[in-house]
């Protein structure tokens, strides 16, 4: 059984604060790991840079992306998840400040799961959180990760 | 038309010749026997020529007058015309009768026939009916032959003339009567000249006063005798008047016409060449050498009134708009200067025609001819004509070459504005890119630093919430509120630029549609209240449905906001017709504003009540005037405080 990895892209380290901190309020204790910018997201998806020797059969259980990031952007990150055969299916959640329709519509076309405006209002924001986890991670039936198709 | 050195001498010449007429008339019947020779002279067939040279003659002139009378619709040539005739038809038997067989009497019938005739010119006033004018003349014809055969065949008929080898009592009376009757014809035709001046008259009269002559005079002869002769003469003189005439006439209509022929061509290839010539100044010299070519004048050329010439007949028409002729260039006094040189080129006479443009001169048409006087009335009034129409042509030719010139520029300035709006829609189209960037720049940017004030507030309210005190927890949530407040204020003006970003898609929209789904969401936001919808069904306009969906959404929103202090809340959308065009309105019972603010009613964050009074930023009115402004409509309201307000918009 594979570690339930969250994978967060953010590149705000406010919001990654804020982010875990909704995840420990709502007891989700899942190991999160985090990119801080498109590169580092890069380096994960193919164990290099910091993530040098990271098993790349073991795919996240989700993962949270920015889109507006440095280096490499959310949108082409998500690209190149979906491109690769082991990562191909994972779930996506775009978790970004805009709700611009161009963003949106992207979002979705390049093969994001689901689409969520972090609200200002932590409750909220702590409130989606607690959501998405109980989705993701426990109710979603997860695809046959890492065998090969 | 002004005539530079006009003659003005007046010939009184002519007046000679009838004078003389008479005087050698006089001199031959009074008894001055001294000396004048006296002799009898028999010779019939010289006198059988004579009378047949005359009879040919007047058949001539008779027919000529009564056609001439036809086509001119002259009365006088009609008279003179069937004596003419008459006379002739009996000259011609005289002529052939031998002195005995009715040779007197057919004479006799001739001049008191034609002098008849001739004093009945007097009548040229009378109206006579068409066929009588038809038909006189050859029943008169007929009736000189039937007496004339008759006389031919039984002389016995008629009264004797001769009495004795002397003409008798009859023949003188009957002769002397024709001779008065002449001169009758004869004053008519001196009193016609004297008032029309036309030499034609002037011949007439010198003819009939010599048949007249003729007739008087023949009492005092004998047959064969110096007198008979003499009048005889008169006779053939006045034939041979008529005879002239009758020729000058026939050449002068084929010089004419040869005349009339050259100026018609030389009329007909100017204006060709003021059809089909496209320049003006290729125009005038193809003109002037036509005139010159075909026209048969010795220079012709065109002088401007800016050319700042203005000298001779040129200058003088320029000025002046008038045509000037000058009939005589060797001997006009006013031509002195010119003279020599106009001379040594062989010009003898010259005109100035003005060509005119709305009653302006803004040039002269100059001709000059060989010949002396060259410039008659009808040649005047040809070349006028012409001159008319190089004015016109040239005058159409510089509206036209106007005209292109103008349509160039209208060309040229279309393309510069096309040229122009290309560029300003780039950089409409740049701005509206940068707008975007921006719009994406504040929604994405703006809003993480209010994630973190209202996220660590609301950590810190979590984390020490023990250790502090309810006033710091109280600005810590005002804190968190503010920062909320703003993150809808940032979400309320992207929303308000997206609006007038967006592409518009116009179709047919169902608004009634539109504001039934908007009241059930806002009936669905709350439900406990209990508010009276009233639409009017059925309603469709053309625009972009996401767009009016956004104004309707706003509008029906703040009446919904607006009313939920009242009880039996009614909010009403409909139609209604405002100068000719359709309307639609959302009344509501709600609190209502102060017209005074109304003019603030639709900027963006203007606001007529306080957040804690009614929720909301102030974008929705401006949104909404947006959407209906690009739509190409009005939108605008009436209000009052405590009874609600109305909001009206119209769409193109």
């Amino acid at each position: 059984m594979a570690k339930k990895v969250i994978l967060l892209v953010e590149d705000n380290p406010d919001d990654v604060d804020l982010t875990l901190r909704a995840f420990k309020k709502n007891n989700i204790l899942n190991e999160i790991v985090i990119a801080r910018d498109g590169a580092e997201a890069m380096d994960f998806l193919s164990a290099a840079g910091k993530f040098a020797g990271r098993d790349l059969d073991d795919v996240p259980q989700v993962i949270l992306l920015d889109l507006k990031l440095p280096k490499v952007d959310g949108l082409e990150i998500l690209r190149r998840i979906r491109s690769d055969e082991r990562t191909k299916l994972c779930p996506v959640v775009i978790l970004t400040s805009s709700k611009e329709e161009i963003d949106l519509l992207n979002g979705y076309k390049s093969g994001a799961n689901s689409y969520i405006r972090k609200p200002v209002d932590f409750n909220q924001f702590s409130e989606a959180v607690r959501q998405l986890g109980l989705y993701w991670l426990v109710l979603n039936e997860m695809p046959p990760v890492g065998r090969k198709v | 038309m002004k005539v530079m050195n006009s003659r003005q001498k007046k010939n009184y010449w002519f007046w000679v010749l009838p004078i003389l007429i008479i005087a050698i008339t006089l001199w031959n019947v009074l008894p001055l026997h001294t000396v004048k020779p006296d002799f009898v002279f028999f010779n019939e067939s010289l006198h059988s020529a004579l009378e047949a040279i005359g009879a040919l003659a007047g058949l001539l002139m008779g027919l000529f007058l009564l056609n001439k009378s036809n086509n001119d619709g002259k009365q006088h040539f009609f008279w003179a015309g069937t004596g003419f005739l008459v006379m002739a038809i009996f000259d011609g038997f005289h002529s052939i009768t031998r002195p005995g067989g009715g040779f007197v009497w057919l004479h006799t019938l001739a001049v008191l026939g034609g002098g008849a005739f001739f004093a009945m010119l007097w009548l040229s006033g009378l109206s006579m009916s068409n066929r009588a004018e038809k038909i006189l003349p050859w029943l008169m014809a007929a009736c000189a032959l039937t007496i004339s055969i008759l006389t031919l065949a039984d002389r016995q008929m008629f009264p004797l003339m001769m009495n004795n080898g002397q003409f008798a009592a009859s023949a003188r009376g009957m002769n002397a009567v024709s001779g008065m009757l002449f001169i009758i014809g004869a004053v008519f035709f001196v009193l016609q000249f004297i008032k029309s001046k036309d030499f034609e008259n002037f011949l007439f009269f010198l003819m009939a006063l010599m048949f007249g002559l003729a007739g008087i005079t023949f009492q005092y002869s004998r047959p064969w005798s110096d007198e008979w002769w003499f009048w005889h003469i008169l006779r053939l003189a006045s034939f041979l008047i008529v005879l002239g005439y009758l020729i000058r006439r026939h050449l002068y209509s084929q010089v004419e016409l040869l005349r009339v022929n050259r100026a018609l061509k030389m009329l007909s290839e100017c204006n060709q060449s003021l059809v089909r010539i496209g320049k003006e100044e290729e125009v005038l010299h193809t003109v002037c050498s036509h005139i010159v070519e075909i026209g048969g004048y010795k220079r012709a050329f065109v002088e401007f009134a800016d050319s700042g010439r203005g000298i001779g007949q040129a200058g003088l028409a320029i000025r002046t708009g008038e045509t000037h002729i000058i009939r005589h260039i060797q001997d006009d006094p006013q031509y002195a200067s010119l003279r020599e040189e106009a001379v040594k080129s062989g010009y003898s006479s010259a005109i100035a025609l003005p060509l005119m443009e709305n009653g302006k001169t803004f040039a002269a048409l100059n001709i000059y001819s060989s010949h002396q006087d060259a410039f008659d009335n009808s040649e005047v009034k040809l070349l006028s004509e012409l001159a008319s129409d190089v004015a016109f042509g040239v005058m159409a030719l510089r509206t036209q070459i106007a005209r292109l010139r103008a349509e160039k520029d209208v060309l040229t300035l279309n393309k510069e504005l096309e040229q122009r709006v290309i560029e300003r829609t780039r950089l409409l189209e740049s701005a509206n890119k940068e707008l975007e960037a921006f719009s994406y720049s504040v929604s994405h940017d703006l809003r993480a630093p209010l994630r973190s004030i209202d996220g660590f507030s609301q950590a810190i309210l979590e984390d020490y919430s023990g250790k502090m005190e309810e006033e710091c927890r109280s600005y810590l949530n005002r804190i968190r509120a503010a920062s909320q407040r703003m993150a809808q204020l940032i979400d309320d003006i992207l929303k308000l630029s997206r609006v007038t970003r967006v592409e518009m898609h116009s179709d047919s929209v169902d608004l009634s549609g539109i504001c039934l789904s908007v009241a059930a969401e806002l009936q669905k936001t709350a439900n406990e209240r209990k508010v009276e919808f009233v639409i009017k069904p059925g309603i469709t306009v053309k625009g972009d449905s996401r767009l009016l969906h956004i104004a309707f959404e706003n509008l029906l929103g703040n009446a919904w906001k607006f009313t939920s202090k009242r009880e039996g809340a009614r909010i009403e959308f409909g139609s209604m017709q405002k100068d000719g065009q359709p309307a639609y309105f959302i009344r509501d019972n709600g609190v209502g504003y102060d017209m005074a603010y109304s003019d603030k009613l639709f900027r963006a964050f203007q606001r007529l009540h306080t957040e804690s009074e009614f929720p909301g930023t102030g974008i929705g009115l401006a949104t909404v005037q947006r959407i209906i402004n690009r739509h190409g409509g009005l939108v605008w309201s009436e209000g009052k405080i405590d009874e609600g307000a109305v909001f009206y918009l119209t769409l193109q």
